[in-house]
């Protein structure tokens, strides 16, 4: 027989590999964020110095040109939807709880059941509704001559933020409750 | 439009997370408005909200943050303050006035402002025989300027939800309104401290300011780098917000060796959390502003704020008291993306200046950071003094006065927070 600990689990192991791989991602964009402001103050004083022909068209140049924030940018979506889920497994998103403080207990399981519900039809509105827009996301976001990336790449992270919020749901109604980050639980 | 004010008032008081709220009423407008099929706008709309590129300096800036309170420099900026209020009574109080500005310039964020000086400053403060609730009160009340100085995390969602104004149009604006509010802070501690005979320390020593200077100078460069980068034109804000996780990482690991490979995961795991914050309002504020922007919410507002009074003074005061009263309820973040949409079309098409309306409205919900009952950074300092809420909010009270002086200034005499960002060239 499954029990409640074990569906837990389940979604705290999940939440452990979001937390790295959106951790990776913040890494990956600074360091992008951080090289191509280097770059660039590169590319400045190498046209200061009357030196701009030896920079075009060197590894330099296409450094320069793949570390753009157009780069950066295809890894935003997946920060910000990986994070939210992140946030709900945490107990982070701001709630008023002003009025449910006065219910009491029995009350207030039956607002929680009802929140959950809103949850889950959150999540499963992002996996149905994402699933659409992946599809028909077609553009092609141009990096630069050499790397075009398709829009599938960023709009995949409805979607997949949708399934993770759905496991998150295994939770059950502690997904709603705050609690202190689990930094250990997290390494 | 009816249904989906109930389905936000019902989820709202269920304490649902005031973003999904937000998501589910949009939901139930579209699906008024153009039946089941409008469903779809979630995702779209969803992601449009979190892509913004401007977006990208909001976990730049709450990691910079994290690693400020991690490494120790608050310690570093705390000790220079210290040194230059001397004799004066209550100076620790002053300090705390000083160091939240030192803070405002750096992270932008008012609760993480009150953890990292709380936590240092409000036993310091107790020990020297301050009042425990006044220790709580006076460093929520001056974390709130850390929102209106830039950089600042809410003007960022202002300008993405709004799209009409620059954000350092917004970033300049906030400036002068920010300093205003820490002098009336320093009066009204000046004249507290010297009525209630709060401690003065040792006499002021150049020597001694010289020296705990040097030590924080480092620290003090931050808000430079990244001030100085957007404001002077040399950055874009996410260059610069990216400068100062770099330099501040570099100051914590290598400069001050102050942060372990443990603190740098905390910080990190801390970024990815509250940033899901952030970004979940963001993706829910675009999906409710698509239902706010076709239902004609926007224009009955600005009837409605025209109807108190054709005098213009009365009408912005009229959103102010309005904007407060919504923040003594809802946390500044959702309050502006629920209440920005629908108000600062209103006023523009009322005649104000864009910035000028950003600015107010941003002053005026900041102040939900200390008002009671969710006056999440009052209770932040509250827990951190240990002591109570109520106690607090009494002693916060001549405080949230000097912060009403200011918001009035500023929505009566728009120059306060025009003339910054055109000496600038922010705006003609």
């Amino acid at each position: 027989m499954i029990r409640f600990e074990d569906l837990r689990s389940i979604s705290d192991r999940l939440n452990k590999i979001v937390i790295a791989v959106s951790v990776a991602v913040v890494i990956f964009m600074l360091s992008l964020s951080t090289l191509g402001i280097f770059f660039e103050s590169l590319f400045t004083l190498a046209e200061y110095l009357g030196l701009a022909e030896f920079y075009v068209n060197s590894p330099l140049d296409w450094a320069y040109s793949h570390t753009r924030p157009s780069l950066t940018r295809l890894f935003l979506p997946w920060l910000a939807m990986l994070s939210i889920t992140v946030a709900f497994k945490f107990g982070e998103h701001i709630a008023i709880e002003l009025a449910v403080r006065t219910l009491p207990p029995r009350w207030l399981f039956g607002v929680q059941v009802v929140n959950l519900a809103a949850v889950a039809f959150f999540a499963a509105a992002l996996v149905w509704y994402g699933y659409g827009f992946f599809i028909n996301s077609t553009q092609i976001f141009m990096v630069s001559e050499l790397l075009q990336v398709s829009h599938k790449w960023t709009a995949a992270a409805v979607p997949v933020s949708g399934v993770i919020m759905c496991v998150h749901l295994l939770s059950g109604i502690s997904l709603l409750e705050h609690r202190e980050i689990e930094l250990e639980a997290a390494e | 439009m009816t249904q989906a004010l109930i389905v936000f008032a019902i989820f709202a008081l269920a304490s649902l997370p005031i973003g999904l709220v937000m998501v589910l009423s949009g939901l139930t407008g579209a699906v008024t408005i153009g039946g089941i099929d409008y469903l779809e706008i979630i995702a779209d709309r969803f992601y449009a909200g979190v892509s913004g590129f401007v977006l990208i300096a909001v976990p730049y800036f709450i990691f910079t943050a994290e690693l400020m309170n991690r490494a120790g420099l608050t310690d570093r900026l705390v000790a220079f303050a210290n040194s230059i209020f001397g004799r004066v009574p209550g100076a620790l109080s002053h300090v705390n006035v000083t160091v939240s500005v030192f803070f405002a310039g750096i992270t932008g964020a008012a609760v993480t402002d009150t953890v990292a000086i709380g936590k240092t400053l409000i036993p310091a403060m107790k020990k020297e025989g301050y009042d425990a609730a006044y220790s709580a009160a006076v460093t929520a009340c001056s974390s709130i300027i850390g929102p209106i100085i830039p950089p600042s995390i809410i003007m960022i969602v202002y300008a993405a939800t709004l799209r009409n104004v620059s954000i350092i149009g917004l970033f300049a604006a906030g400036l002068i309104p920010g300093l205003l509010m820490a002098l009336a802070l320093l009066v009204a501690s000046g004249w507290l401290s010297w009525r209630r005979g709060y401690a003065s320390h040792e006499a002021i020593v150049l020597a001694r300011i010289w020296q705990t200077g040097l030590r924080a100078i480092a620290a003090m460069m931050i808000p430079v780098l990244i001030l100085g980068g957007i404001l002077g034109g040399l950055t874009t804000i996410t260059e610069a917000a990216a400068v100062g996780c770099v330099y501040t990482l570099a100051l914590g690991a290598l400069g001050y060796r102050t942060l372990s490979w443990r603190d740098i995961w905390e910080a990190l795991v801390s970024t990815v959390s509250f940033s899901g914050v952030v970004f979940l309002l963001l993706g829910a504020s675009t999906v409710l502003g698509w239902f706010v922007t076709r239902s004609g919410i926007a224009r009955e507002a600005a009837e409605a704020i025209a109807s108190v009074s054709t005098e213009p003074s009365l009408q912005i005061l009229a959103v102010v008291v309005l904007l407060i009263a919504l923040g003594m309820f809802i946390d500044v973040l959702p309050a502006i993306v629920v209440a920005a949409p629908v108000l600062a079309p209103a006023l523009i098409h009322l005649g104000f200046d864009p910035l000028h309306v950003g600015m107010v409205i941003l002053l005026s919900l900041n102040l939900g950071n200390i008002t009671p009952p969710v006056g999440m950074t009052l209770m932040t300092a509250a827990k951190i003094a240990k002591v109570p809420y109520e106690a607090a909010i009494r002693q916060s009270l001549p405080f949230l006065v000097s912060h009403l002086v200011v918001i009035v200034l500023s929505a009566l005499v728009p120059e306060l927070i025009l003339w910054f960002p055109r000496l600038i060239g922010a705006i003609r």
